[in-house]
């Protein structure tokens, strides 16, 4: 049994230190300490996660429940708590300073039992906070603002700094999937590919950390796809240009690339569940896909990737707008299902009858795909032309774009499919110029006529290895009032702490950003800044995690830099 | 096995005693009547519940632990009249309890017992002071508390059960004298508590002519009172807040 105070101990010693290579050790001195059943929850914790990320479930404690439960806990009141946090600018801190305060303390019934007070326990946070996900209901508030007090009251101030993190899922030690990815690989002496791998199979690097724990690479190895869970999706890089991409090529796989939304459809027998990009579960909110699937899908079980197309009554693309709609619906999904028609264009084969089909080839999964799906309207496997003539290519390309989609996708016909790898063997052909996908951390109150809204936005590029948002600029551009008003309600609910004009958020939206250039900076924690930089959309599909890495603005930067230094010369 | 009859405002009144501190319960039953212990998610509140066998018009059971959804029993017995009866009969094998109310009858899924928390400990506390009053006079003075206060204050002093609310400007007090009080059994204590508790507890109280309060310094109080004409006894248990100055 480990304590909760081993848990906020270490939390408190990673959160010291700067170097990756230092917290891995800590953490990984972490996960070999705990016992087996302690190690799924301690995984997840470390990051700042309840739930693995495959599994749709949230916690659902919002910062008035949060407050609310510290209010009691301590004594102060609400007024006070949320004074705090303007002061602290972080729930942790305010967690701390409540708690040490102490003023007209409820106490519980532990002060008036003879035995000693067991300390909380790691799993007993882990079992309260799952209690607190699944209550619903009349009264479910209530519940889960008691059973908060409980834990808050069964802590030390110190613990109590982590365990309000937890609460609203942000730990902020700076430990993300690859550092635990990489600390496990150390405690458990498995390679980390093999990690990374089971990891992106099954989602769950807690499942992954007690196969390592209990036989090592060849139970991680164990690991595979199961039907209705999610898989992370395989994506693709931006290729120049198409010559580019077949002189690295050679033969290719050329497909539409569709101006929709990706989806990822589990079959599982009479079951059908749909997973967006985010791998959330948007079954409920697209009956006509899944009645299509269940009439025209030859399997008894499968996963198939796909893209969800909103068409019009010519049957071109919608805006991207109206498939969001779609899959946000949760009542009157079947009107809206007549007013916004999709269609499914399939174009990947993960799994089919008990097997994974990841590691045959493209040419092998698409052709199965083929026999497997009755091709109609509303959902079939798409054309695919398979050829080394860079002609053809540009034919396919011009056709996608005269259809109104995006482009095409230049795929190698060898290759296997590699869940959430952005890698060479898929490339994507776009006319438009790179954007990138960058999460909004921060913003600021406008001036005079904007003084209610939040008028400029910080945005910030991610670091997979330790879980952080790095700040690279500011975007107040391309942004019309009307807009504004819509994004500041918004992020009004995602306001962590504020300080005179400034305000930061929780780091959930993610902006379309384009630019001009990326260039060296020292004003911003990433290193870089963008110039020019304009909002083009709001990315509603993507999650934060999502969001361009610290890895690929250096790439960008580099590419451009030796394409300047092409044209110069 | 588990059969039984009751009047449906008697039910009523138990499923609400206990959902003031919790939404699911562990039912003890045995052959001489029902009994419940549990302590609110916060481990704050506890309370012990018991209900004769002869509080029943018809009762038949082992000894054994059903796990029940308060939530969805309320919901049921909203269908019902003051003078209904309501039957129930457990089904073991289908893990499921037959409920009828008039001519309505319901099946009601049971809860594994083990997924609810395990029945407290209940302290072993010797508190000095006991106060006897009619329910009503103490639903009163925590009704005027609520209006200034979170919390409030009960002790006494000399011969006199004080209750008191003090806000951020305003102060209520309420002085209940011996002649006032059924009974009392004085020393000078006081301790304080919170108004979220102790609200829901005096509700099913002041149903009570007859509440017993026990009062320690800084110490938990005891509210104990009878239900179903003295065949069902209550007893909540309330943890202070400490005063820190």
């Amino acid at each position: 049994m480990t304590s909760f105070k081993k848990f906020a101990d270490a939390c408190k010693n990673i959160e010291k230190i700067t170097s990756s290579l230092e917290m891995t050790d800590q953490v990984a001195d972490l996960l070999a300490k705990v016992d087996t059943d302690e190690l799924p929850v301690v995984t997840h914790f470390i990051m700042g996660q309840i739930f693995p990320s495959w599994s749709s479930q949230e916690l659902g404690i919002g910062e008035s429940l949060l407050y609310t439960a510290l209010s009691k806990a301590s004594g102060l009141s609400v007024d006070d708590i949320e004074n705090i946090v303007r002061d602290t600018g972080d729930i942790g801190e305010t967690a701390l300073r409540a708690l040490s305060k102490l003023s007209s303390n409820q106490v519980t019934f532990s002060s008036f039992v003879e035995e000693p007070i067991p300390q909380l326990t790691i799993l007993e946070v882990s079992d309260r906070l799952k209690r607190i996900a699944n209550v619903s209901g009349k009264g479910s508030q209530n519940q889960k603002v008691k059973n908060l007090q409980y834990l808050f009251n069964a802590s030390s101030p110190e613990e109590a700094r982590y365990l309000s993190r937890l609460a609203v899922e942000e730990l902020r030690i700076g430990v993300g999937e690859g550092i635990v990815r990489d600390a496990m690989s150390k405690a458990f002496n498995v390679p980390v590919e093999k990690l990374e791998r089971s990891f992106m199979l099954t989602n769950d690097l807690g499942a992954v950390a007690v196969a390592a724990h209990q036989g090592g690479e060849e139970e991680v190895s164990k690991l595979d796809i199961q039907v209705n869970r999610p898989v992370r999706m395989m994506l693709a890089q931006v290729t120049p240009s198409i010559e580019t991409a077949f002189n690295e090529m050679g033969n290719a796989a050329i497909e539409w690339k569709f101006d929709g939304a990706r989806v990822q459809i589990h079959k599982d027998k009479d079951e059908v569940n749909i997973f967006s990009r985010k791998l959330e579960n948007v079954t409920n909110s697209l009956p006509d896909i899944v009645e299509s699937v269940k009439n025209q899908l030859n399997a008894d079980t499968a996963i198939i990737d796909g893209e969800a197309v909103a068409i019009d009554e010519d049957g071109r693309p919608r805006a991207f707008q109206d498939i969001l709609r779609r899959f946000r619906r949760k009542y009157d999904v079947l009107s809206t299902s007549k007013e916004i028609p999709i269609i499914l264009n399939m174009f990947d084969l993960i799994y089919l009858d008990g097997e994974s089909y990841i590691d045959l080839p493209l040419k092998y999964r698409r052709e199965t795909l083929g026999n497997i799906v009755e091709n109609t309207k509303s959902i079939k496997v798409d054309k695919q032309v398979l050829t080394s003539d860079v002609e053809e290519a540009n034919r396919v390309y011009n056709n996608a774009l005269s259809a109104g989609h995006e482009g095409i996708m230049i795929k190698n016909p060898e290759s296997p499919y590699s869940p959430g790898k952005r890698g060479k063997n898929w490339l994507k052909k776009k006319p438009m110029m790179e954007t990138l996908d960058l999460v909004v951390i921060g913003g600021e109150w406008g001036y005079g006529r904007r003084a209610n809204l939040i008028g400029s936005y910080a945005i910030a590029c991610y670091d997979r290895d330790r879980g952080q948002y790095l700040p690279i600029g500011k975007v107040a551009t391309g942004i019309t009032d009307e807009k504004l008003e819509e994004l500041t309600s918004l992020f009004s609910d995602l306001i962590v702490s504020e300080k005179g004009r400034k305000i930061e958020f929780k780091p959930e939206i993610v902006f379309e950003i384009g630019f001009e250039e990326i260039q060296k900076s020292t004003n911003y924690e990433s290193g870089y800044a963008l110039r020019f930089p304009r909002l083009v959309n709001v990315r509603d599909d993507k999650s934060p995690e999502e969001s361009d890495t610290i890895e690929r603005i250096e790439n960008i930067y580099l590419k451009q830099r030796s394409r300047n230094h092409n044209k110069s010369s | 096995m588990f059969r039984a009859t009751i009047d449906a405002y008697l039910l009523r009144d138990s499923v609400e005693i206990l959902s003031v501190l919790v939404d699911e319960i562990r039912l003890r039953t045995s052959s001489d009547g029902i009994s419940v212990k549990a302590v609110d998610p916060a481990n704050v509140a506890m309370v012990t519940f018991n209900l004769d066998s002869s509080a029943f018009d018809d009762f038949e059971a082992d000894e054994s632990e059903i796990g029940l959804d308060l939530t969805k029993i309320s919901d049921i017995l909203g269908v019902a009249d003051k003078n209904d009866k309501v039957s129930m009969e457990l089904n073991e094998n289908s893990q499921n309890m037959s409920i009828n109310i008039g001519s309505f009858s319901y099946t009601l899924s049971l809860l594994d017992p083990s997924t609810i928390r395990s029945e407290p400990k209940i302290p072993q506390l010797e508190l000095p002071a006991e106060i006897i009053l009619n329910g009503t006079d103490l639903r009163r003075a925590v009704k005027a508390a609520e209006k200034i206060s979170d919390h409030m204050l009960l002790g006494v002093n000399d011969d006199v059960f004080y209750m008191e609310a003090e806000g951020d400007t305003d102060k209520v007090r309420l002085d209940l004298a011996r002649d006032q009080l059924i009974d009392l059994k004085p020393d000078d204590v006081r301790s304080l508590f919170s108004l979220d508790y102790l609200s829901d507890i005096v509700k099913p109280a002041s149903k009570s002519n007859e509440v017993v309060l026990e009062i320690g310094q800084d110490f938990p109080i005891k509210i104990n009172f009878e239900i179903a004409n003295g065949t069902g006894k209550v007893g909540y248990l309330l943890a202070p807040r400490i005063e820190s100055e």
